[in-house]
């Protein structure tokens, strides 16, 4: 595995957004006129989750998500000399949303931006990424750059909703993390693996170049088990997608663990990409990790793609004592295939509370699957 | 280390009545059959014998007998290896 180790960088606070919108098993039972579904939603795990109507934006999410922080933290936007996004939503085929996000957090023009593109792996990814920028850009200056970090999907955009394998799972979310030199930080540990040949177990195989768009595309029909999607929409083999995670996570974990010269026994916090309720409590107990020192942050939100893993973080430590040190392992998995491990020492870290997003009135969602949160 | 009963563990992960499940029962036929007991039967497999099968070893073999077969021979294999 391809091991990145990164010295005198620190996490200074994370934030995570959701929209205002639920999906419920209800809402699944009606859809697909079987009682099964509560069966389904509570082996995965997901009984409710979150879904961004039309017309909102996994930067819309992040960027709730990047204010409240930013509020929080007191940075002076100015500091900021990098913005990283990672997703597979960008607002638009081009150009790169970190671009527009440069201007819609008001940040200095003395600040670089760019996407990253991809799924279930890519937090630890981007962690990687920015925590190497602010490595070298600081050049051992405290406030000498700092990175934010922002990663979500409204990957339920990807999802037909009467494909029994992805509509009860996946929700939406956002997140920001904002990173900074710190000459007191333990080093963070990455260990980052990629086996493309997974590629067509997870995807969304329509919209690129490489299958553009037709008519024909766009046209739902009915497929394996009577699932129903288009070529536009992500196809999941979920079995698929298990023996993938069970041959590697465990792999990974252990090699993170080992570069970091960690043992499993030492670690506060086990947070893996949110990918359902059955994979995660067979990996937990593979990897033999204490049930209350392993993070499940599925119900209410769903597999929330990218941003599972930040999302998890403000459902298990928000309200926490923020000045407690915590050495954490971070892993996420899929789509790719692609997979990363992290290994944290978290300490001061501004978390604030969840942020719901309120979509504004005008993008009203489409009824039929959607209702509002009861407030 | 003992081998567990493969068609006891059938029963258990298909809510079968004890006794239920034979070396001779089709794996695809089971009523309870559907993605998410394939997943789950990938994960006891992986937890009894320590083998992460791939999901198209399972669905080539038609019977418990065929699939607990295979699972032995990979066994074999690893212990080899």
């Amino acid at each position: 595995m391809a091991i990145v180790r990164v010295e005198n960088v620190r996490m200074a606070g994370l934030a995570s957004s959701v929209p205002d919108f639920v999906r419920t098993v209800d809402d699944d039972v009606e859809r697909f006129q079987s009682e099964d579904f509560r069966k389904i939603g509570e082996s995965i795990g997901v009984t409710s989750r979150r879904i961004a109507p039309e017309g909102v934006c996994s930067s819309d999410l992040c960027v709730a998500a990047a204010e409240k922080l930013l509020d929080e933290l007191k940075w002076d936007r100015d500091s900021i000399q990098a913005v990283l996004f990672v997703t597979q939503t960008p607002d638009y085929p081009a150009p790169a949303t970190a671009c527009t996000l440069q201007s819609r957090l008001g940040l200095s023009t003395n600040c670089a931006a760019m996407d990253i593109n991809l799924g279930c792996s890519g937090y630890v990814y981007g962690l990687a990424t920015a925590a190497q920028f602010v490595r070298g850009m600081a050049g051992g200056k405290e406030n000498g750059g700092r990175v934010l970090l922002l990663v979500g999907d409204t990957i339920t955009h990807f999802v037909s909703p009467d494909d029994r394998a992805t509509a009860p799972l996946f929700g939406d979310a956002g997140s920001a993390t904002a990173l900074e030199f710190s000459a007191s930080a333990e080093p963070i540990v990455f260990s980052l693996g990629t086996d493309g040949r997974g590629l067509n177990h997870l995807i969304v195989p329509a919209g690129g170049a490489r299958q553009p768009r037709t008519e024909e595309t766009g046209v739902r029909t009915s497929r394996e088990s009577g699932n129903i999607r288009s070529d536009e929409d992500m196809y999941m083999n979920g079995a698929e997608v298990f023996s993938f995670a069970l041959q590697e996570v465990p792999k990974m974990v252990r090699s993170t663990l080992a570069e970091a010269g960690w043992t499993i026994d030492e670690v506060d916090g086990v947070v893996m990409h949110q990918s359902n309720g059955i994979m995660l409590k067979h990996l937990r107990k593979r990897l033999k990790v204490d049930e209350e020192n392993f993070v499940i942050a599925l119900e209410g939100y769903g597999n929330a793609s990218c941003a599972s893993i930040p999302l998890a973080m403000t459902h298990q430590w928000s309200k926490a004592n923020s000045s407690e040190k915590r050495k954490l392992v971070l892993a996420g998995f899929g789509l790719g295939w692609s997979w990363g491990g992290a290994a944290v020492t978290c300490e001061n870290m501004v978390m604030p509370e969840l942020v719901i997003y309120e979509t504004p009135q005008c993008q009203n969602a489409d009824d039929e699957i959607v209702s509002k949160e009861a407030a | 280390m003992a081998q567990p009963d493969f068609c006891e563990l059938l029963d258990e992960l298909f809510e079968l009545d004890p006794g239920t499940a034979t070396s001779a029962t089709v794996l695809k036929e089971i009523p309870s059959w559907s993605s998410l007991t394939f997943v789950g039967l990938i994960a006891m497999i992986d937890e009894e014998y320590g083998i992460a099968l791939s999901p198209g070893v399972i669905m080539s073999s038609e019977t418990a007998g065929d699939l607990e077969q295979k699972i032995h021979e990979m066994q074999i294999a690893d212990k080899a290896a």
